[in-house]
């Protein structure tokens, strides 16, 4: 079966993956663990440069982030401050590329590089979360003298050889690690969780630290060190990123903003059966894949239909497999997509009912993925109202309550897949009660889903919050698969709101952040 | 009423010399010589003739469950064992845990390990009770029957009858803690237990253990125990009687079951949204299950009960039962009622009193679109081109373990979970639980517990509706649509026979169909 995209937004995939804290959050806890066996060769830099490549020491820079963590159960408090390390290395007009992760959710930067002992405070230019790149500046230009700049070259070559450079478990010198390039395939980014995009496999040990390291090869970047495996099943696996994916970012930003990935949003898979090929009136040849879903709002909603068959994309012939011929090279179909910027078209050739048909249509991203994602830009969002805790339905908040109700589990699971997102764009969730006399008989009723609120379905938090706002002596919020609504006396709401506020330090009631559906 | 003299003392003075004639056994048994075994068994005779006199049997079950996800196959047979009380008219009463799924049954007389092959005359899971019968009808005449307590207080000692190898039977005293409604193991709602606190060694045959009473009486049947906490939940006698008295008009009829789920109406604020009076009267209904006795009778989600039978609700849906004090009011819908009876209920809405009544009725496993449990029924299946179709069914879902519900493919709990709001009544949900890779489902070989919807355009209300369908081909091609990857899968219907062959041969399945 071909994957579809999206289909990697079901909940438990990233459990062999290290998850995003495993990496630049925790190296420390890592120094006394997982990074001794690994095969570093930490304080060899004279000599490995040359291998790699000269002069990458002087591009080398040490990133060290203080970043604040929310809480998802009390989400109106700051978060757990915590610091990591990481690296980056400086690639012209004064810009350190690194991995959007060991910068996400930073309160303060400071950089470091080789043979300099001041620590310079720096800024983020430009993160893309879902493909683990960002782009820093600092603007002491003493900072960038004597550093040049480092070139980017191409995807290498299975088998061939790599220098992975970075400050592994937080070391205060540079590293360099040396690997063979073992598979070249599409991985789940874990930084966001729900992304896949092109990664390369070697077999070096990339460890905490070594995130947002350059990779080299014969002087040039081929990639950006940035997940490795966690557990037992596989040693000594790590994975960077591409210069596909590199160069996607960077020409997405040329125009001052990162718009992100687009998706064609649907699902398909591949048409290997004899029997289901002749029932389509396709010939053995090979050729074609099954679009078996169309996502509603998605670039190909009223583009493609369920049912068609997928012959060409970009008039490259797509094997049943889901595989494209691209540059000599076989690629996932997907590929063709993933290097396209927002706006940009696609062109499918498509069996629909025994013809053929050509359709051409822009491209967008799928907003509803976003909610099976980590998030790094906002803030946890929330409504408090009579001590009752509404947040919408997001990765953060299921994680934090490990919600194991059967019906949080589907809607997570399934929001995607079965387009959830047409009648709840977002999904409010009644997650908690902060106890008062006012609210003490609702203890028992969360978690649960919110239906209405006045007889009103809300299909936001905002909406929810305007809903409670109408003056009405009662508000009567209804949950869903459940008769028992709750009623909530206006005039009490007001009066124990300053009480609870005080007593469980709540600084603020709501936060409201906008759904982006685009 | 030697019987009850003997055991009112099993408590106190009998129970040492039990603890005696234990002793003599085990020596024996360890000398292990001729003479040595010959001796044990003239000493243990007095005790092994105080089990018949107790009115308890061993009771020998082999069992064997099906493989739901390969559901022509059935499991390793297990051995059970345990400990059944003599009735009346020479029948058995166990525990059904005991005889379900079960091949082959016998009774063994403690007092000559004398054996005879017995069959089940009736079984209740959700009650957890079944009554056998033996092959001989005269097996059990020496046997004297027990009596049926009328029930227990708290605080009232007990004792639990196990038999040791030797037939020697072992009691353990306990007390009644607490009576109150507890979850049974295969039953939806609630029912009456007896909680007994007692130190239980571990003994052969611990499936079945009657509990007596301090008249000699049974007060109940183990339902489970908990070492740890050294707690005993029992089956008690009030719930034996209601099934015993059902089993005494064929055809049983079972538990009945009102359909209603409730929710605490202690909150003022939904008190005076309801205009239900102040006070703690009355419990909110929730919800009501769409076919079950409350939604015939008129009831709906919103309503408040007040009253059902002779029994006023109070705001957490207990009443106060003359005999035991407070319980839940799910023990006057099973347990106070027979099915075929009318139960008046008091009903509160928007303001207003009304009286209504419910025919009661139960609610049979197979009745459900995911049946709650499948035990004694072979899971239906039908093979059709390598693609394994079967019904959705809590069993199916159990193959995932004790945390099926977080571990399951989450799609498949919430059908089983919100069936009542989700599935039509009389439907199945019909699924394919595997392809069997073959030359004819290439491309097919990772499907898996998929929702099927349509077969050859047909939506399938039952397995039945989906093996009708797959006998009209359309244009030489069945075509199979499914939930998830890869949405459709077509199989070449003149090829159909043959690869159903080569799939029976090559994956050993007795037969392609087994159809309800």
């Amino acid at each position: 079966m071909a994957q579809a995209p999206f289909d990697n937004a079901k909940g438990g995939t990233g459990g062999r993956l290290l998850r995003r804290a495993g990496w630049a959050a925790v190296a420390a806890a890592a120094l006394m663990s997982g990074g001794a066996r690994a095969e570093t060769a930490a304080g060899q830099g004279a000599d490995a440069p040359r291998r790699g490549g000269p002069g990458v020491a002087s591009s080398l820079v040490k990133i060290t982030t203080t970043s604040a963590e929310p809480n998802y159960r009390i989400p109106w408090s700051p978060g757990t401050v915590q610091s990591g390390t990481g690296a980056g290395f400086v690639m012209g007009e004064r810009r350190i590329m690194t991995n959007a992760h060991v910068i996400g959710r930073a309160t303060f930067i400071v950089v470091e590089r080789e043979g300099d002992p001041r620590r310079y405070p720096a800024r983020v230019v430009f993160a893309a979360h879902d493909s683990d790149l960002a782009l820093l500046t600092v603007d002491d230009a003493r900072f960038f003298e004597g550093m040049p700049p480092l070139e980017f070259g191409g995807v290498p070559e299975l088998e061939s050889t790599v220098y992975a450079y970075g400050y592994p478990v937080g070391g205060e010198r540079m590293s360099v690690t040396r690997g063979v390039v073992s598979r070249i395939d599409f991985q789940v980014y874990s930084h966001s969780g729900v992304d896949a995009h092109l990664a390369v496999q070697i077999d070096a040990a990339i460890n905490p630290g070594n995130s947002g390291g350059p990779v080299m090869q014969d002087g040039r970047v081929v990639g950006v060190a940035f997940q490795g495996y966690s557990g037992d099943v596989a040693q000594n696996v790590g994975y960077m990123i591409p210069t596909p994916v590199i160069r996607r970012f960077l020409r997405d930003i040329e125009d001052g903003s990162y718009d992100g990935y687009v998706d064609l949003a649907t699902a398909y898979s591949a048409l290997r059966n004899p029997a289901m090929r002749a029932s389509l009136g396709l010939p053995d040849d090979g050729i074609g894949v099954y679009a078996h879903d169309v996502l509603a709002g998605g670039s190909a909603d009223g583009r493609v239909r369920k049912g068609d068959v997928i012959l060409a994309i970009d008039g490259l012939p797509v094997e049943a497999n889901g595989f494209v011929r691209l540059d000599g090279a076989l690629v996932e179909m997907a590929e063709i997509v993933e290097r396209k910027l927002k706006g940009e078209t696609v062109t499918l050739t498509l069996l629909r009912e025994g013809r053929r048909v050509e359709t051409t249509f822009p491209l967008k991203g799928i907003w509803p993925a976003r909610m099976n994602g980590n998030q790094y830009e906002e803030d946890p969002p929330f409504v408090l109202f009579g001590g009752l805790l509404f947040q919408p339905l997001s990765r953060g908040l299921f994680e934090a309550y490990d919600f194991s109700d059967a019906r949080l589990r589907y809607f997570y699971e399934r929001f995607v897949p079965d387009q959830l997102y047409k009648e709840r764009p977002e999904v409010i969730v009644f997650s908690a009660v902060l106890p008062d006399a006012t609210n003490t008989y609702l203890t028992p009723l969360p978690p649960a889903i919110v239906d209405t609120v006045n007889g009103r379905r809300p299909r936001t938090l905002e909406e929810f919050a305007a809903a409670l706002d109408e003056p009405s002596p009662q508000v009567v919020i209804t949950l869903l698969g459940s008769g028992r609504p709750v009623i909530l006396d206006r005039a009490a709401v007001e009066a124990a709101r300053e009480r609870i506020l005080e007593n469980y330090g709540v600084t603020t009631e709501r936060r409201i952040v906008p759904l982006k559906t685009d | 009423m030697k019987q009850c003299a003997v055991l009112r003392l099993c408590a106190g003075a009998a129970l040492a010399g039990l603890f005696v004639w234990r002793g003599a056994a085990e020596e024996g048994v360890g000398n292990g010589g001729p003479e040595a075994a010959a001796a044990p068994a003239a000493a243990a005779l007095p005790a092994a003739r105080l089990a018949s006199e107790a009115g308890v049997v061993r009771v020998n079950t082999t069992v064997q469950s099906y493989d739901f996800l390969r559901p022509w196959n059935k499991r390793q047979p297990a051995a059970l064992r345990g400990i059944g009380a003599v009735l009346e008219g020479g029948r058995v009463l166990v525990s059904a845990a005991l005889v379900a799924n079960s091949t082959y049954i016998e009774i063994e007389k403690a007092e000559d390990a004398v054996k005879c092959e017995a069959s089940v005359e009736v079984a209740d899971y959700e009650a957890n009770l079944a009554l056998l019968r033996p092959a001989k009808p005269d097996f059990l005449a020496g046997v004297r029957p027990v009596r049926l307590a009328a029930g227990a207080r708290v605080g009232d000692a007990v004792a639990v009858l196990q038999l040791e190898t030797g037939g020697t039977l072992a009691a353990s005293p306990g007390r009644v803690t607490s009576i109150e409604l507890t979850s049974y193991p295969a039953a939806e709602a609630p029912f009456l237990t007896f909680k007994i606190s007692i130190p239980l060694q571990y003994r052969d045959g611990s499936h079945s253990l009657p509990v007596a009473d301090q008249s000699g009486a049974l007060a109940g049947l183990m339902l489970r125990y908990d070492a740890r906490t050294q707690t005993m939940e029992t089956v008690p006698a009030p719930v034996i009687a209601h099934f015993l008295r059902d089993a005494a008009a064929p055809p049983y009829e079972g538990f009945p079951r009102a359909g209603m789920r409730f929710a605490p109406l202690r909150d003022p604020a939904l008190r005076a949204w309801l205009k239900a009076p102040e006070g703690g009267a009355g419990i909110f209904v929730e919800s009501v299950v769409p076919g079950s006795p409350a939604a015939r009778a008129g009831v709906r989600s919103g309503d408040v009960l007040l009253k059902a039978g002779p029994f006023e609700i109070d705001a957490d849906g207990n009443f106060e039962h003359p005999q035991f004090g407070e319980l839940g009011s799910a023990h006057i819908f099973s347990t106070e009622f027979f099915s075929g009876e009318d139960v008046p209920l008091r009903i509160l809405r928007e303001g207003r009193v009304r009286e209504v009544v419910m025919k009661a009725a139960p609610r049979p496993a197979a009745s459900f679109a995911v049946p709650p449990h499948s035990l004694d029924r072979p899971p239906p299946y039908l093979v059709a081109g390598g693609v394994v179709f079967t019904e959705l069914s809590r069993a199916y879902l159990n193959e995932w373990g004790g945390r099926w519900e977080a571990s399951a493919p989450v799609s498949l709990v919430q059908l089983d979970r919100y069936q009542d709001s989700l599935l039509a009544p009389g439907t199945r949900v019909v699924i394919i639980s595997q392809v069997l890779p073959t030359d004819e489902t290439i491309g097919y070989e990772e499907v898996r517990h998929a929702r099927v919807l349509t077969v050859n355009g047909v939506a399938p209300k039952s397995l039945r509706e989906a093996a009708l369908a797959l006998e009209k081909p359309q244009g030489g091609f069945h075509r199979i649509e499914i939930e998830g990857e890869p949405g459709l899968l077509v199989l070449d219907a003149r090829r159909l026979e043959a690869v159903d062959k080569a799939v029976a041969r090559a994956y050993g399945i007795p037969s392609l169909r087994r159809l309800d």
